[in-house]
C-alpha cells in the first residue's frame, strides 16, 4: 500500500548520516573496554533486563522467545535484532565501540541509539568509546529543550471516523508548569509535539480506521511544534485539547527524548487498537522512566482515551491538568460576556456580513469597552465559520475578518485575556470506562416467553451513557455483541455491530451542523423477508439529517434523519441482497449527566422485495449510578413481530 | 479538513524535512515554499503534501529537525505562516498567545511593547503584501524593537 516508505526512508537516513566524518572523534576518555563490558553483560544477563526489553519493545511470545514491535530493520544492530534481544545487545555494545564510519549503511551507534548506551552505561559502567560528535542528535535535543513532558488528549471528533476516539500525543515542555507565576500561564506554542500516527493517504479518511484495523498503514513518529497542532485541533477541526503534565524527572525527560529518537529511526506497524498512537507513546514513557509499569494496565487493545485514563490514575503521575479550548468555546464566552446591547449590535454586524462600513454600526456602542468586546466577538465568529477561508487572502471571508480587525487595531485599547474555566464535565480521565457488559431480562408480549439478554461492547460510548468525560448525544461504538436466550428461539446471536456512529449534534444557530450515524456489522433480523421470519447477515447503514433542540437550553434534542441501509442474507426469501431508504426520527431527553432517555422510529422502504415495508420504534432509559454501574430499561416494536420489555444493567470495566 | 491537515503536514515537511527531500526528489530549501495556496476558499491544495504524504511524516524527526528551522528568522517565518490567521487576530488586539509566542521567538525583552507597536502598524503589516517581511520591517525600524528584540 505504501511503497515508498521504507525504501526512501533507507536513502534518508544515509543522507543524515552522510555528514558525519571521522573528523568529529575527538578523543578517547577512559572507562572499560569492550571484552570487559562484553563479559559484565554476561554475567548480568543484561539482555533478559526489564529496561533492555522496553528499549527494543519486545515482548514475549507465547511459546517462548521474544519479538519486538518494530519491523524496521533500521532499529536494530544485530540481523535478527527483531527477535533476538542477546545478539542485539551485543552488537550494540560493539557498535558504541566502533570508531570508524566507514560506509554509508553504517552510521555511528552511538548517535543513533543515545538510550541504549546511557543505560547501558548507568548498568556497566563508563565505556571506553570514542567520542563521537553527534552533531544532529545534539541540535534536535536543542531544539526541544525539554523541562518536562505532557501528554496531550485531543477530543473526539466525529466529523472523521479516524479521529472519532481521539488522539493523544505528547508536548515537551520548555518550561514546567510549577515553575511559572501564579496567574500566568505559558506560553506552549513553542513547545515541541511528538505524535506517533498511521501515515494515510490524503484522499481516504475512512481508510485510516480500517486499514488501520488490520495493520495494513505503517505507522511513524512525526515532531512539530505544538502551534501546527493548536492551529489543527483547536482551530481548523474545533476540538478541545486537554494536556496532562507528568512528574519524570529531568534525567528522565532527556532520556524519553533519546528513546523518541531511536523510535524514529523505524515505523511500526498501526494497529488502531494495539500498537497505536496511544499504546506507543506509553511504551515510550516507561522506557524511559523505568519505575514507572504503565503498559501492564493496559488492555492488549488500547484507545487513546484510555491510556489518558491510566495516566490519569496511576498515582502521583500527573502533575498538572491544562485545558484548551477550541475556538468554538472562546466565541460562546464571548457572547456571554457581550451586553444585550452590545449583543444587537453585534447581531447586526453579523447580519451585515462585513457590506457596510463598520463603524456606523459601532458608533451605537456605549463605551470603547464596548466596541472593543464587540469586534472581539465578531473576530472569533468569522474565525469559527470559516477556518479555512481566513487563511486565505482573495476570499470574502478573509475580508471580512481583515475589515474587522482594521477597525480594532483602531481602538487604542489592548483586549484583556479570555480567561475560559475547564469544563470539567467534559475531562477524558473522568469518563466511564470503555468497555461495557450488559445482562438484560424481559419479556415478549405476544409470544408471552422470557427473554434473556447478554451484551459485550469493547468501546467506547453511546448517548445514554453517563456524559462525564464524553461528547454529548453521540455513540461511538466498537465491537458490540448482543446474543439472547429465549424458549422458542433458544440461544441466538442477536446483533455483532462492527462499528456503530452516531452524532445528534444540535445547532446552535450560528453554525449548520449536520448529524450523521453510520453502522455496520452483522445481525439478525426479524422480517417477514426472511425465511422462518428472521435472517442473518452483514449489513451497512447510513444516516444523514439535523438534530435541534426545541427549546433553547432545554434538556431536549430532537432529530431527523434519512436513512440507507443495505444487507446481504442467504436466508432472505427472493434476493440475497437487498436496500432499503426510509426516515429515522428521535428525542433525546437528557434529564441530567446521568439519566437519558431516548425515543426513536424509523421506517424503511425496501423495494425488490416480497414485503417492502419495515418499521421499528424504541423508548429506552438508562440511569448511570456512577462510573462503573447503570440501569437501563426499554420497550421496542418490530414491524409484525410484536413489543418486548428489557430491564438489566450495565456494567463498565 | 483534510486539506487543512495537509496544510500541517506539509508545513512540518518544509520546516523540518526539506533538505532532506532534496535526496529523494531533487527539491530544496526551507520554510512553506512548497505551499501553493489554489484560489478556491477551502480547496488549498499543498503539491508537496501529495508528493510527500506517504511516509514523509517518518523523517520528521531523523532528517528534519536538525536541517532548518533552526535560525530565528527561518523559525519566524513558519511561525508566522502557520499562525497566520491566529497572529493577525493577535495584532489588531494588541494581545495574544500567538503574538506572545513570537515576541518568544524574537527574543523581545518586552513583549507588551512589541505587542503595542505591531497593533499600532497593523495597516501596514496586512496591507497585502508578505507578512513576514512587513513584521521584520517594522520590528528593525522601531527605535526600541530593533534594541529589545533579536531579529
Amino acid at each position: 500500500m505504501v511503497p515508498m516508505n521504507r525504501h526512501h526512508f533507507f536513502y534518508l537516513l544515509i543522507f543524515t548520516f552522510l555528514s558525519f566524518s571521522p573528523q568529529d572523534i575527538l578523543s578517547q576518555e577512559a572507562g572499560i573496554d569492550l571484552n570487559t563490558a562484553l563479559q559484565k553483560i554476561e554475567s548480568k544477563k543484561l539482555w533478559e533486563h526489564k529496561v533492555w526489553l522496553r528499549l527494543g519493545y519486545y515482548s514475549k511470545k507465547t511459546f517462548g522467545g521474544y519479538e519486538s514491535l518494530v519491523d524496521s530493520g533500521l532499529f536494530f544492530n544485530s540481523k535478527n535484532g527483531k527477535f533476538d534481544p542477546r545478539a542485539e545487545l551485543i552488537n550494540n555494545i560493539t557498535g558504541f565501540y566502533s570508531s570508524t564510519i566507514s560506509s554509508k549503511e553504517n552510521p555511528n551507534s552511538q548517535c543513533k541509539f543515545p538510550a541504549r548506551l546511557k543505560w547501558i552505561q548507568s548498568e556497566v559502567g563508563k565505556l571506553n568509546i570514542p567520542n563521537i560528535k553527534c552533531e544532529y542528535q545534539t541540535k534536535f535535543k536543542n531544539k526541544i529543550k525539554a523541562q518536562s513532558v505532557s501528554i496531550v488528549f485531543s477530543s473526539y471528533y466525529m466529523n472523521n471516523p479516524g479521529s472519532t476516539f481521539g488522539h493523544t500525543f505528547l508536548r515537551f515542555n520548555k518550561s514546567k508548569q510549577s515553575e511559572v507565576k501564579d496567574g500566568e500561564s505559558r506560553n506552549e506554542l513553542l513547545d515541541m509535539a511528538f505524535s506517533y500516527a498511521a501515515n494515510i493517504p490524503p484522499n481516504a479518511p475512512g481508510y485510516l480506521m480500517l486499514g488501520g484495523l488490520v495493520g495494513l498503514l505503517p505507522g511513524s513518529l512525526s515532531a512539530l511544534p505544538y502551534y501546527f497542532k493548536v492551529r489543527e485541533y483547536n482551530d481548523f477541526e474545533d476540538r478541545d485539547l486537554w494536556s496532562y503534565e507528568l512528574n519524570l524527572s529531568e534525567d528522565e525527560v532527556h532520556q524519553l527524548v533519546n528513546v523518541l529518537w531511536e523510535l524514529s529511526l523505524a515505523g511500526t506497524e498501526y494497529y488502531f487498537f494495539d500498537d497505536n498512537c496511544a499504546y506507543i507513546i506509553l511504551a515510550a514513557i516507561e522506557t524511559a522512566a523505568p519505575h514507572l509499569n504503565i503498559t501492564e494496565r493496559l488492555r492488549p487493545w488500547v484507545i487513546p482515551a484510555d491510556t489518558i485514563k491510566v495516566v490519569a490514575k496511576y498515582p502521583g503521575l500527573v502533575t498538572d491538568i491544562k485545558y484548551r479550548p477550541s475556538v468554538r468555546k472562546h466565541l460562546f464566552k464571548r457572547i456571554k460576556n457581550l451586553s444585550p446591547h452590545s449583543k444587537k449590535i453585534f447581531d447586526s454586524l453579523t447580519d451585515d456580513k462585513g457590506q457596510s462600513d463598520i463603524n456606523i454600526f459601532l458608533d451605537q456602542a456605549k463605551s470603547t469597552e464596548g466596541k472593543v468586546k464587540i469586534l472581539d466577538t465578531l473576530t472569533d465568529y468569522i474565525s469559527f465559520l470559516y477556518p479555512k477561508e481566513v487563511q486565505v487572502q482573495k476570499t470574502k471571508s478573509y475580508k471580512w475578518k481583515n475589515k474587522v480587525l482594521m477597525a480594532r487595531a483602531a481602538l487604542p485599547v489592548s483586549s484583556p485575556t479570555l480567561h475560559i474555566k475547564p469544563l470539567t464535565i467534559e475531562r477524558p480521565d473522568l469518563g466511564h470506562e470503555s468497555m461495557r457488559f450488559g445482562l438484560l431480562g424481559g419479556q415478549h408480549e405476544d409470544r408471552d416467553e422470557t427473554i434473556i439478554q447478554g451484551e459485550l461492547r469493547f468501546a467506547i460510548h453511546d448517548e445514554l451513557d453517563g456524559e462525564l468525560g464524553f461528547p454529548k448525544n453521540s455513540q461511538v461504538e466498537f465491537f458490540n455483541v448482543k446474543a439472547r436466550y429465549s424458549e422458542s428461539e433458544k440461544f441466538k446471536l442477536l446483533d455483532w455491530a462492527l462499528l456503530r456512529v452516531a452524532s445528534y449534534t444540535p445547532q446552535d444557530f450560528i453554525k449548520t451542523t449536520s448529524s450523521s450515524r453510520m453502522e455496520t456489522g452483522i445481525r439478525r433480523i426479524f422480517d417477514q423477508n426472511c425465511d422462518d421470519d428472521y435472517c442473518v447477515g452483514g449489513y451497512f447503514e447510513i444516516g444523514k439529517g439535523y438534530s435541534i433542540k426545541p427549546f433553547t437550553n432545554g434538556p431536549l434534542v430532537t432529530y431527523f434523519f434519512v436513512d440507507f441501509e443495505m444487507m446481504y442474507s442467504q436466508e432472505f426469501l427472493k434476493n440475497s441482497f437487498r436496500v432499503g431508504l426510509g426516515p429515522r426520527a428521535g428525542i433525546i431527553y437528557n434529564a441530567s449527566r446521568d439519566l437519558k432517555f431516548h425515543l426513536n422510529g424509523f421506517y424503511h422502504y425496501l423495494p425488490w422485495t416480497e414485503y417492502e415495508n419495515y418499521s421499528e420504534a424504541q423508548l429506552r432509559g438508562r440511569w448511570s449510578q456512577n462510573t462503573h454501574l447503570a440501569w437501563d430499561i426499554s420497550v421496542s416494536h418490530r414491524y409484525k413481530y410484536g413489543t418486548e420489555g428489557l430491564l438489566g444493567l450495565y456494567v463498565y470495566f | 479538513m483534510k486539506s487543512i491537515k495537509m496544510i500541517v503536514v506539509t508545513a512540518a515537511i518544509s520546516l523540518f524535512g526539506a533538505t532532506s527531500f532534496a535526496a529523494a526528489y531533487g527539491t530544496a530549501g526551507c520554510g512553506l515554499g512548497a505551499m501553493i495556496f489554489k484560489d478556491k476558499p477551502g480547496k488549498i491544495q499543498i503539491l508537496s503534501g501529495y508528493l510527500n504524504m506517504l511516509g514523509a511524516q517518518t523523517f520528521a524527526i531523523t532528517s528534519g529537525t536538525s536541517q532548518c528551522g533552526d535560525s530565528g528568522v527561518h523559525s519566524a517565518s513558519n511561525y508566522i505562516k502557520v499562525n497566520h490567521a491566529a497572529l493577525q487576530t493577535d495584532i489588531a488586539r494588541g494581545n495574544g498567545e500567538a503574538l506572545a509566542g513570537l515576541a518568544k521567538l524574537y527574543n523581545c525583552s518586552n513583549t507588551a511593547e512589541f505587542s503595542q507597536t505591531l497593533k499600532n502598524n497593523f495597516e501596514q503589516i496586512y496591507n497585502g503584501s508578505e507578512v513576514f517581511e512587513n513584521i521584520q520591517g517594522v520590528v528593525r525600524s522601531d527605535n526600541n524593537l530593533s534594541k529589545s528584540c533579536s531579529i
